[in-house]
């Protein structure tokens, strides 16, 4: 969780223009759009997941020709079956719609609370502001896994109080981020042109604030995003993650105990190498647009 | 001097609002009762029905059964009050027995109870008098009568002394204060040890690196800390322990807290490294671009002109400027690193405070769980001190 | 090595105590991670229970032929279809010899070690093995035999049972073992608010235990019961702890981690999570001890289990996870201990809530679960599929008793009729009326987290989807149980009637048991059950009590309260040093049983 932290907190050091950016040429490269293209086909398909040709997620399709279940990958099962002869291909792209909610609902939340109070106290200053510093601190100062933990049982563990538990982790975060860009931007030209004119601190914040935090957030959207995927895994490890609705962190933990590793690797592995995969892209597309945005900032 | 004491005012400030938010969620959220007593404590919530037409009361041990006041309505009933109910009437909350008409005298508001009736009499799938008697005492005796803002200052004037309370169980676990000894050494030496695997892959690796930089090994030097981090540390940490420890056996799979100290360095190892990896993987990033924006700058280069080996600017001059920002990263990361020992603690089956908390969120054992995060906490603002007073001594200029 | 296979002819007798306690106690931390059932849950203990053991011993060839599953899709090594399955060595050759840690792998960690307050589990069991006797204890042929008392007489009626204990025995700490020792720990668990629950219905209030002299007490019962012996005093209120320790246990629950008992084992230290570890009683009363210690290592993830044994970290464990027995069986080198003539796994229905309170809609879920493919899939066709609380091998086996399953058509109509009528009647479990769209809303519960536990709420729910809307709630093990016994479930997952004497299981199904927190989960009462329930605890002679249990068995049936799935199989596994197990023998050379329900004993045992 707290990687989001160190993100945040690279991304606001990355103002002093290292030489590195330099080196980074202002095209994304096409390891860029390979991300880009593995996220949209993920997120097609989970989307349209009801609606492709896929087998029923949930039904138990006992073969009696293959022996006991697990069957292993085959033209019938492309990432083979589960112990229970639920095909691992179809429950990996069903799994993909709860996570990736898991994954878009924590991060946006954590991006409308963190980034509102963030800019907020970032342009206001003052006791608002070091009011909501603290709260931030605060809540940095738990480990966010425990918290996790904490909220998740004492309250029920439907989708959406998973989504909103994380996203309440990545408040202080995006939080933080959010409020140094601020400050960052409050004191440039523009923006003091804009004061000076007459123009009404809403209209200073939405017009000429907004647009310009928005853009190291998006970065740090997608990091987070990322990080709200993988944080849903380690739920579900503890045994804390949705309840009804299949995820790949429990996808993973049904084929994780060492018999099955064994016998079976391919009912953990399938779905860990479309996590890996997602939250590899996730994380290098991220890079990428800070990378490039940060250039393209400098240029200003 | 000022600025040192308005560090520490604020970190007191912390840990109080961490505590209180704790204590809070807690004690709101969850019922403390549940993990003191087991099933039992939800007596308290449970309704009987009436099976004949009298006086309901509460009939736990050594309760007068003379001069209970009669109440009009009640939702609840203490001790010593009393309620008219008729026959199949639900009855209001802690009231297990009822006094048919004919066994009570009425006097002017207040109601006696004959000999007759004993505790429990006339009340179907309502809460037994022995069992409320064991909820009011485990209230009084953990407090829990009392209102929220006294029971988190009784917890904190403990706290403060050193007594983090009892646990909460039915079945009388020791202490906290000794839970917490006998675990956290543990979590510590796990903690040290993944720090230092860290440090020691993090700083030759990015040393490498920096020497080649932008070349190819470079690059893919890079692209693997990608792959690490975007191996979630519970799928590493299975495939280290299948590989490692089932496939190869030169790890025991599993931690023994009666073995020598030597034998349980050697058994943490691998949950070390499952929290190490990741963490070399973002040092190496950072240290990194650390290291080649210092190899282009200018004393670097006049080292060079000098005629310095290669290998000495590394070491001596590149260095030691980039272990500015890998001292501030190395105290943030920590608390990422605890988050990563309730994964690895889970998988290796270390009975450190990660295994614990974890149980104790589930059990809703307070007392361990305040205690576990005031200790993340305190570590957290601590390490924060520290990482402020390194920069100091290693950069005078941001004294204060 | 050869496996020695014999057939124990009955599940004997079994007492309430025990079940109760354990049930609604479970200790247990680590959560039920095990098997297909609520593990541990409701570990009852097998206790045996005949008084007249000669006659009524099944012969020797019962083994069924209906004993293979009955639908497996690929034919597997399935043990020959009798209870109990040994591969243990005889040991005639063999001169023990002292020495040795023997180190047991557990399905989880225990609460604490206190039988008069702690609820043990199978767990707690086993560790109490080591540092408790039990005054009676059962013997392979289904019968039992004074163990830690010296003899229990029956008045004519078996009303009360007179209780002579042996001699000059003392606790670890010193404490002589004497009247006033077994009337403080009866009394300690009558009191225990949970413990109580199943002591207290068959007991009076005032003078359920009377001193007759220093080493004579006499246990006066409400109802006659043939069984008391071999039913009560061979499982946890057997047991009986150092008063002294009780005492001081009492006044500092640290204590109660701290075991003081009469055993061949002394409590040596404790560290949750990880290990306890007892040492040899050099002093004990019922001979020589081999082993220097034992200790138990709680490890929930079966498999993690298995592969500690096979890499020799440990040396003995126990499972009924069915992935890990198969394991077990194909290692030449490993001993095991089979036995099935326990527990049966099911799902259990609340009949004090709509929808539930229909007999329709139990029928219609009933006949909607996939059975089959449960014990295809879960069970890996390893278990035996129940049709009743008994085993085949059982003189009260009711051939005419069968658990329907798997006709989702006629649960389909059943479901509709039930909607028809009744459909907007409240779910006051789920808050919801209890039917949409045709279909009645069901929460079903079980404890976990558990992988095992997750994927049978799937398959479950994968049948029931056809005519219900099946929410889900995995709670923690206490919570579960807090919640069952409160009525506040509509349908779960659970394991029990593993009672040995089926009086034990009676605590289960009496009306009497019904009340704020409730032991016949179900919530259930019929008075005329509960009256044959008397009759048969009356009845010292198995075959005539073979009968009215087989009225029982058919009329539990009827009222379609519990969805039967498969015998629970209990496996203990040794690794090829380990010797003795099953040689454990009473003072007077007796041989007693070596395994029931997950448990074996230690005192035997030795290691070359």
């Amino acid at each position: 969780m707290s990687e989001i932290e160190l993100v945040a907190d690279e991304i606001t050091n990355q103002d002093d223009a290292s030489p590195e950016a330099e080196l980074i040429t202002r095209r994304l490269g096409w390891a860029f759009w390979l991300c880009v293209c593995w996220l949209v086909v993920i997120v097609l398909a989970a989307v349209l997941a009801p609606w492709l040709p896929l087998k029923d997620p949930n039904a138990n399709l006992v073969n009696r020709d293959l022996g006991r279940p697990p069957y292993s990958p085959s033209s019938e099962f492309w990432f083979g079956s589960d112990q229970d002869a639920r095909d691992v291909f179809s429950r990996t792209i069903f799994g993909a719609r709860v996570s990736l909610t898991v994954g878009f609902v924590a991060i946006a939340f954590g991006m409308v609370i963190g980034g509102t109070l963030g800019i907020l106290s970032g342009y206001f200053r003052g006791w608002w502001d070091r009011i909501i510093s603290f709260a931030f601190v605060v809540l940095l100062s738990f480990p966010a896994l425990v918290l996790a933990i904490l909220i998740t049982s004492l309250l029920d563990r439907g989708l959406m109080t998973i989504s909103l538990t994380l996203g309440f982790l990545a408040i202080a975060p995006v939080g933080r981020l959010a409020r140094a860009t601020t400050i960052q931007y409050a004191e440039r030209e523009f923006v003091v042109a804009a004061r000076t004119l007459g123009a009404r601190h809403p209209r200073i914040i939405i017009r000429e604030l907004l647009p310009n935090v928005v853009i190291p957030m998006g970065a740090l959207a997608l990091l987070g995003m990322a990080v709200a995927i993988v944080a849903e895994g380690g739920l579900a490890f503890l045994g804390l993650s949705v309840q009804k609705e299949e995820t790949w962190g429990k996808l993973i933990l049904l084929g994780a105990g060492s018999r099955d590793l064994e016998k079976s690797p391919w009912i953990s592995m399938a779905p860990i190498f479309i996590l890996f995969l997602t939250v590899l892209a996730l994380n290098f597309a991220g890079d990428k647009i800070r990378a490039y945005f940060d250039v393209k900032e400098t240029a200003l | 001097m000022n600025y040192w004491l308005q560090r520490i005012g604020m970190s007191v400030l912390l840990l109080l609002s961490v505590s209180a938010l704790t204590f809070g969620a807690m004690n709101v959220l969850g019922d403390p009762l549940f993990n003191i007593l087991g099933p039992v404590a939800r007596t308290k919530d449970v309704r009987g029905t009436a099976q004949t037409d009298g006086y309901a009361y509460q009939a736990s041990k050594g309760n007068p059964t003379a001069g209970l006041v009669v109440l009009d309505e009640a939702d609840e009933l203490a001790s010593g009050q009393a309620l008219l109910v008729s026959t199949d009437d639900e009855l209001p909350l802690r009231t297990d027995t009822i006094a048919p008409l004919d066994s009570v005298t009425v006097e002017g508001g207040l109601v006696s109870i004959a000999d007759t009736v004993s505790p429990g009499d006339s009340v179907v799938n309502g809460p037994e008098p022995e069992q409320l008697f064991k909820v009011a005492q485990a209230e009084q005796e953990f407090h829990l009568d009392k209102p929220l803002p006294e029971r988190y200052a009784r917890w904190l004037a403990d706290f403060v002394t050193g007594d983090m309370g009892p646990q909460f169980s039915k079945t009388g676990e020791p202490p906290v204060t000794d839970l917490i000894k006998e675990r956290l050494p543990r979590s510590v030496m796990l903690l040290v040890m993944a720090q230092i695997l860290a440090t020691a892959i993090a700083i030759p690796w990015s040393l490498w690196s920096a020497s080649k930089a932008n070349n190819i090994v470079d690059k893919l030097s890079t692209f693997s800390t990608f792959l690490i981090i975007a191996l979630p540390n519970f799928a590493l940490g299975v495939i280290l322990k299948y590989v490692f420890a089932i496939k190869l056996s030169w790890f025991p799979q599993t931690f023994n807290a009666s073995d020598p100290l030597l034998s349980q360095v050697w058994q943490m190892f691998l949950p070390a490294l499952t929290i190490a990896l990741p963490a070399a993987a973002v040092y190496q990033r950072l240290l990194r671009t650390d290291l080649i924006t210092t190899l282009q700058e200018d004393f670097i280069l006049m080292a060079r002109s000098k005629g310095v080996s290669r290998r000495n600017v590394l070491f001596r001059h590149a260095l030691r400027p980039s272990l500015f920002s890998f001292v501030t990263v190395f105290g943030i990361n920590t608390g990422a690193l605890i988050g990563g020992s309730l994964i690895a603690e889970t998988i290796f089956r270390v009975p450190g405070l990660g295994s614990a908390v974890v149980e104790a969120v589930a059990t809703e054992d307070f007392p361990i769980v305040l205690a576990i995060v005031m200790i993340i906490a305190t570590a957290f603002v601590l390490v924060n001190v520290v990482v402020d007073v390194v920069y100091s001594l290693i950069d005078p200029r941001v004294r204060r | 090595m050869t496996a020695i296979r014999r057939s124990t002819n009955q599940r004997s007798l079994r007492v309430f105590a025990l079940p109760l306690a354990a049930a609604l106690l479970a200790a247990s931390c680590g959560g039920g991670g095990d098997d297909a059932a609520p593990d541990d849950q409701v570990v009852t203990e097998d206790s045996t229970g005949d008084t007249a053991p000669a006659d009524d011993a099944a012969p020797d060839d019962a083994a069924p032929d209906d004993a293979a599953p009955a639908s497996s899709i690929v034919d597997d090594d399935t043990s020959d279809g009798s209870p109990v399955e040994e591969t243990l060595p005889p040991e005639e050759n063999l001169e023990p010899v002292a020495g040795g840690t023997l180190r047991y792998g557990l399905t989880a960690e225990t609460n604490g070690i206190n039988p008069t307050a702690s609820a043990l589990s199978v767990n707690g069991l086993m560790i109490g093995n080591a540092v408790f006797d039990t005054l009676a204890a059962l013997t392979p042929g289904g019968g039992w035999v004074p163990y830690l008392a010296e003899s229990f007489t029956p008045s004519d009626d078996f009303r009360s049972w007179t209780m002579k204990l042996r001699p000059n025995i003392t606790f670890h700490d010193g404490t002589p073992l004497n009247a006033e020792a077994i009337t403080v720990n009866f009394e300690s668990q009558r009191a225990h608010p949970l413990v109580g629950l199943a002591v207290k219905p068959f007991f009076p209030d005032e003078g359920a235990v009377t001193i007759v002299d220093d080493l004579t007490v006499i246990f006066n019962l409400l109802e006659p019961d043939a069984q008391f012996p071999s039913a009560a005093m061979t499982g946890q209120l057997g047991m009986v702890a150092s008063p002294t320790w009780l005492e001081a246990a009492a006044a500092d629950g640290a204590l109660n981690q701290a075991p003081i008992g009469t055993g061949p084992f002394v409590f040596d230290s404790r560290s949750e999570d990880s290990v306890t570890r007892f040492v040899r009683n050099d002093n004990w009363w019922n001979g020589d001890v081999y082993l220097d210690a034992v200790e138990f290592f709680p490890v929930p993830d079966p498999d993690a289990r298995n592969d500690l044994m096979f890499g020799g970290e440990i040396n003995a464990l126990h499972t009924t996870n069915q992935a890990s027995t198969l394991d077990l069986r194909d290692d030449e080198s490993i001993q095991r201990v089979e036995n099935d003539a326990g527990e049966e796994s099911f799902a259990m229905i609340n009949s004090s809530v709509p929808p539930f309170d229909d007999i329709r809609a139990r029928k219609a879920l009933t006949l909607a679960t996939p059975v089959d493919l449960y014990n295809d899939l879960i069970a890996l066709g390893v278990n035996r599929p129940a049709n009743q609380m008994f085993i085949p091998e059982s003189p009260f086996y009711n051939p005419d008793v069968v658990q329907e399953h798997d006709d989702p058509d006629a649960a389909v109509v059943l479901a509709a009729e039930y909607c028809a009528e009744r459909g907007t009647d409240e779910n006051t479990v789920l808050g919801t009326p209890t039917c949409t769209d045709g279909k009645i809303n069901i929460e079903l519960q079980w404890s976990g987290p558990a992988v095992v536990q997750t994927r049978i709420a799937d398959l479950l729910d994968e049948g029931w989807s056809v005519a219900f809307n099946v929410t889900f709630n995995e709670l923690l093990e206490d919570e579960h149980v807090q919640q069952t016994a409160f009525g506040q479930y509509n349908v779960n997952t659970w394991r029990q009637f593993g009672a040995a004497n089926p009086t034990g299981d009676n605590v289960w199904l009496m009306c009497r048991t019904i009340g704020g927190i409730s032991l016949n989960w179900p919530r259930f009462c019929d008075e005329q059950r509960d009256a044959l329930i008397l009759a048969t605890m009356a009845e010292p002679d198995n075959a005539d009590r073979a009968p009215l249990l087989q009225e029982l068995v058919q009329r539990i049936h009827d009222d379609y309260l519990y969805i039967l799935f498969n015998h629970t199989l209990w496996t203990n596994a040794f690794a090829e040093e380990v010797h003795g197990v099953c040689e454990r023998t009473a003072p007077d050379g007796t041989l007693l049983e070596c395994a029931t329900n997950g448990r074996t004993w230690f005192s035997s045992v030795w290691i070359d």
